[in-house]
């Protein structure tokens, strides 16, 4: 049996094999150097065979030169079609727009035989692109198309993996920043209406760009104890909100859980009446002093120390185990003498 | 060739972790829409056509809904500023009702107004997308195949988070690496006249220079709008439908806006915007009312010219004499007016739910409005 001979019959073997999984299908698809198109299963020109094609361009793909291999491919096409077929616009645009598909602007998805929109029996190469071009299933499909479609398929194989390591560095630059934005807005300070909106002002306009690293602090009300200097019979504590009408908190680390910052301090308090001053802020502790003045006529002006609710609980806490190590100091040491006793 | 990718991205209103795969889902809906075709088997599931892809954010909007309640609640009451009592108290409520808050449109506030919270949902959706195109590009690429066909079916604030999110994604150059590159592309751009390079590789070094600084068409098959608010609530500087890689050549390869004609969120939503044409695009406007809850993803979907118009687009066994069929049953009087859980009401019920639906928001066209018109609307088919 001639080679020639064997050739053919492999190629109709693997139409017939491949006939199954494919009938059926609206779409174009390629079956080892066969191409499936609207519902009739053609063999390409010898010189388009699929095997043969990737066979060419493989070192360009090994060596990353995608270039290279759309030329090829266009190359190769060229050659493939008669003149007047390489002269109808639409087969020169799809010749010219393969040539250059290393480009960012093609995709894949240019060189997929998509369903019409308005007809579904018309498939589009290039769809949504001044190259588009129709395929109607309803007639033959020209030779010409044949040769097209198939180049088209494997360019869009190529395209793929182009795209493959595009896709990479963009999932994983998303996702630094998604990552980052969840932090803030989970572990970052917690920001009131007001602050949230001014502070999305500062965003930069492509979600692309680095997420900011320090956040303002606008009229923020925060629960604490003030306690007046002035004497010591003013000096109980005094439950009350300070008012940070302006200030700053700068994050430290990636995850936003920890951050330092200063603001100006209002407080107001029934004993020692409104005082403005200034606050720091590490984490959730927040100690700040304001100048109150007189309440009355002849009362000099006093300090208000101002004690943010965390760091109150905090002190209580440590001043509890405090007493408690205090507590079991102390027992011990009446063990101790009772035993020596 | 491998399935398409369906990415769902819900609208307004609370969805759980699952939510589209729920029995009251678009994925139900799209299964029982499957079974009036003879390409599909009894019991067939989408999944094994297409890879579903659910896209969750309105997590987002609670946990902020939350740590404002947390906020308020941690001030003392009469805290010797008496704004800050209104405040509080305000914020105390969303938190603890953020269920009426969402479903009222709280959701459209928080996504219109706030910056923070749009970025964060936009990154949300954008992190999905891209995980997703890369671990079926890199899937392709192993196989020696072509990618699969990804397409995005939005519903109702949906459509303007998702056109924002794959503006974004498509309008900015995202890879740190070629930001460098392009930082350092003067003394590079010295090597490319290296006299060992041939003339061939000099080209293509300075083809890539050139090309260091761009940015990624996202390459989508179609995207699907339903009850498109986008032209309303969208924020970025333009339309993803409508964004062009290079002169005449969109991102997108299809777009299919699905209204109701009587539904007020997607008419308060798009009315009065001029969207400008584009090749491949198509309004699909249906009229069927099978519940009275209109404007549900699953009621839309339902409507035959709506499945069929995903299915023939990314389901390569739906051939075009199914569509046909489909284009049939809609023509019919079950998807041309009542039918499904309205199907037995009297006549006088039916016109008293039409009329409801006309009367909200019938005009109007801005945020505040669109929100109102919600709660009016939900409002309006729980009585009716």
């Amino acid at each position: 049996m001639g080679a020639a001979l064997r050739r053919v019959l492999c190629a109709c073997l693997v139409a017939a094999l491949a006939a199954p999984a494919l009938a059926q299908q609206n779409v174009a698809a390629l079956s080892g150097d066969t191409l499936k198109l609207c519902k009739a299963t053609y063999a390409p020109h010898e010189t388009l065979k699929p095997s043969a094609l990737m066979l060419e361009v493989a070192p360009d793909i090994g060596l990353g030169q995608y270039g290279h291999a759309y030329r090829k491919l266009a190359a190769r096409l060229n050659s493939a079609l008669s003149e007047a077929e390489r002269a109808m616009p639409k087969v020169s645009q799809f010749l010219a727009n393969l040539a250059r598909a290393d480009e960012s602007d093609i995709t894949d998805r240019h060189f997929r035989t998509e369903v019409g929109v308005d007809d579904p029996n018309v498939l589009q190469l290039f769809e949504s692109h001044p190259a588009q071009l129709p395929i109607d299933c309803r007639q033959s499909v020209p030779r010409y198309l044949v040769e097209v479609v198939t180049v088209a398929q494997v360019a869009g194989t190529i395209k793929t993996r182009q795209r493959a390591k595009d896709f990479e560095a963009l999932a994983a630059a998303v996702a630094r920043q998604a990552r980052d934005i969840d932090n803030l807005l989970k572990n970052g300070l917690p920001m009131w209406p007001w602050e949230l909106w001014a502070n999305g002002k500062r965003l930069p306009e492509s979600d692309a760009e680095k997420l900011f690293r320090w956040q303002w602090v606008l009229l923020r009300p925060t629960a604490g104890m003030a306690i007046d200097t002035r004497s010591r019979a003013d000096g109980d504590l005094q439950a009350g909100v300070g008012i940070e009408p302006v200030g700053f908190v700068r994050y430290r680390g990636e995850d936003y859980r920890a951050w330092w910052g200063a603001s100006l301090l209002v407080t107001t308090t029934t004993k020692s009446g409104i005082g403005l001053g200034a606050a720091l802020r590490w984490n959730n502790f927040v100690l700040g002093a304001t100048r109150n003045k007189g309440q009355q006529a002849g009362q000099s002006d006093s300090t208000v120390i101002f004690i943010g609710i965390e760091l109150y609980d905090f002190l209580n806490k440590q001043r509890a185990q405090m007493r408690d190590l205090d507590g079991a100091e102390q027992r011990l040491g009446e063990r101790l003498l009772t035993e020596r006793r | 060739m491998s399935k398409a990718v369906l990415f769902l991205v819900h609208g307004i209103g609370r969805h759980k972790k699952g939510w589209s795969g729920a029995p009251d889902g678009p994925v139900a809906a799209l299964e029982a829409a499957m079974q009036n075709y003879g390409c599909f088997a009894a019991g067939d599931k989408l999944s094994t056509y297409l890879d579903v892809v659910e896209i969750r954010y309105d997590d987002i909007f609670d946990s902020v809904l939350a740590q404002w309640s947390n906020l308020a609640a941690s001030l003392p009451a009469a805290a010797g500023f008496d704004w800050l009592d209104g405040v509080k108290k305000v914020l105390v409520d969303c938190g603890s009702d953020s269920n009426t808050f969402a479903r009222f449109g709280g959701d459209v506030l928080l996504y219109k107004g706030f910056d923070l919270i749009a970025r964060a949902v936009r990154l949300r959706v954008n992190s999905v997308i891209t995980a997703t195109m890369h671990r079926a590009y890199a899937d392709a690429a192993a196989a020696r195949h072509a990618a699969p066909p990804f397409a995005v079916l939005a519903h109702s604030m949906g459509t303007a988070v998702a056109q924002d999110a794959l503006y974004q994604l498509a309008n900015n150059d995202w890879r740190a690496d070629n930001t460098t590159l392009r930082q350092q592309s003067q003394p590079i751009a010295n090597l490319a006249t290296n006299p060992a390079l041939s003339a061939e590789q000099s080209t293509d070094f300075n083809a890539v220079l050139q090309d260091s600084g761009r940015k990624l068409p996202v390459g989508l098959n179609s995207l699907y709008l339903v009850a498109d608010t986008s032209p309303l609530l969208h924020r970025a500087a333009g339309l993803y439908s409508h964004h062009q890689v290079a002169p005449g050549s969109f991102d997108c390869g299809a777009v299919f806006t699905i209204a109701h004609e009587l539904d007020p969120v997607c008419r308060i939503g798009s009315a009065g915007f001029l969207v400008p044409q584009r090749p491949n695009a198509l309004t699909i406007t249906v009229k069927h009312l099978h519940d009275k809850n209109i404007h549900d993803f699953r009621h839309y979907l339902s409507h035959p010219r709506v499945h069929a118009q995903l299915f023939v687009r990314l389901i390569p066994k739906f051939l075009p004499e199914f569509k046909e069929r489909a284009q049939q049953m809609a023509q019919s009087a079950e998807w041309t007016g009542f039918g499904g859980a309205l199907a037995g009401q009297a006549d006088a019920a039916r016109q008293a739910l039409r009329d409801k639906l006309v009367a909200i928001g019938t005009g109007v066209v801005s945020v505040p409005l669109l929100r109102g018109a919600i709660e009016a609307f939900y409002k309006a088919v729980e009585s009716v």
